[in-house]
């Protein structure tokens, strides 16, 4: 009977007595996630996971958080020290076939424009009262880009990357929702159903997919410093990839590495969603923002396409500019389906590919801007 | 909250003025590159 006096049973119903409101939202926001990823399927390695973090982030007195937590411990060992993003770009550059953007190296240019969403969000994002790395933070959402916002966000707002990372994948995994309607709403029906031929472009060697990974590397380091850790990790993914010699280690990067770094970092970012942080209307300005950024991003790919038309004879499909977004391969696929639905035999796949590495290469050199102008 | 941060509002003004151009600059030299490098021919074999 002692014993028994001596228990104390409230700690037995702590989990139940100490769950708030805040938390019961994010649990709730956690299977909403997991919901998405499994019957929707939208970016289910990704949301799942994240998912599932909320959940054991927010369960009160859950022991996965915390000092000896090991949501906690993944957190910090691979997020804050930015390991996770760049294992993750190592794996994306072993599974990037440069080949369309070496064939028409113009299409960098698609890639270029569609990251102005980025900038033109940190502006709102200041006008919103947002700090001016928060909102670098935010705006790089637009890049469309998981690796590069969480690798941002890790260095400039440490404190929303549970948020912003939940943002963007969730909009990444939203783009053929998001694109068309903008696509539509700035192009004419002519203007979607042009063609564009494709001849097989400039013949691609074996020797330029192996020196153009190394060049880039030295090229964008030497201009952008603060691009190197992101834009060295998938170039070097690539060259893996492309010398032909490594095969073993480019198969490993492109499904063991990928495979297991993308588990690992969706559930640590889960484990990050508190729900004193996310249940705040700072996330709801997050997401409306980070919305605008892919939007913006779409518009002013199309609108750039349709300004360069103006002094072309043979004219470009408009759409292309938003091909020129980071999410790969989704954008690409968008543009080419929108293409097939005004004519049924234009084929953009290629052309729309290469406008979408190009803007791999284009959203990590923002990134990298970002950080560098920013301090 | 939702009260503009006109500091960050000029800053945020001076990257977008910089930043833009700069990385047009970057991309349009990687598209000379990329020029450049597509007209490398494979090595012949034995030399």
């Amino acid at each position: 009977m002692n014993l028994l006096a001596q228990m104390n049973f409230s700690d037995l119903l702590m989990g139940i007595t100490g769950l708030t409101v805040q938390q019961v939202a994010v649990i709730l926001i956690g299977c909403g996630l997991i919901w998405l990823a499994i019957v929707k399927q939208y970016e289910p390695l990704l949301l799942a996971p994240i998912g599932f973090g909320a959940i054991l982030a927010n369960l009160p007195f859950s022991s996965a958080v915390g000092d000896a937590g090991w949501l906690t411990l993944l957190e910090k060992a691979g997020i804050s020290t930015e390991l996770f993003p760049v294992l993750i770009f190592i794996a994306v550059g072993a599974m990037c076939d440069f080949t369309p953007l070496l064939s028409m190296p113009s299409m960098m240019f698609f890639g270029a424009a569609a990251q102005f969403g980025i900038f033109a969000t940190i502006i709102v994002a200041t006008l919103l009262g947002f700090p001016i790395k928060e909102a670098a933070a935010i705006g790089i959402i637009g890049a469309a880009d998981g690796p590069t916002t969480i690798y941002v966000s890790s260095l400039f707002a440490p404190r929303l990357l549970g948020p912003l990372a939940v943002c963007a994948y969730t909009y990444m995994s939203l783009v053929p929702i998001i694109q068309p309607p903008v696509i539509r709403l700035l192009t004419t029906k002519n203007e979607r159903a042009i063609r564009m031929t494709y001849t097989g472009g400039r013949p691609v060697s074996r020797m330029t997919k192996i020196v153009f990974p190394i060049v880039v590397t030295i090229i964008a380091g030497l201009l952008v410093p603060s691009s190197v850790a992101l834009i060295g990790a998938l170039m070097f993914g690539n060259l893996i990839r492309e010398c032909g010699v490594m095969e073993k280690l480019s198969k490993a990067a492109q499904n063991e590495l990928s495979n297991l770094v993308t588990l690992l970092i969706g559930i640590a970012i889960g484990g990050t969603m508190d729900a004193s942080i996310f249940m705040t209307w700072q996330t709801l300005g997050i997401l409306a923002l980070g919305l605008a950024a892919f939007i913006l991003d779409t518009a002013f790919g199309v609108l750039f396409v349709k300004l360069i038309n103006l002094f072309k004879k043979e004219k470009i499909n408009p759409m292309l500019g938003a091909a020129g977004i980071s999410a790969f391969p989704m954008a690409a696929r968008i543009v080419a389906k929108m293409a097939q639905e005004e004519d049924p035999g234009n084929y953009l796949i290629m052309h729309a590919v290469g406008a979408n590495v190009a803007g791999q290469i284009a959203s990590i050199m923002a990134g990298g801007l970002v950080l560098a102008l920013i301090h | 909250m939702f009260s503009p941060d006109w500091e960050a509002f000029r800053q945020a003004i001076a990257v977008f003025i910089v930043a833009l151009p700069f990385m047009f600059g970057v991309l349009a030299l990687f598209t000379l590159i990329t020029m450049g490098l597509s007209s490398l021919k494979e090595p012949k074999k034995g030399s």
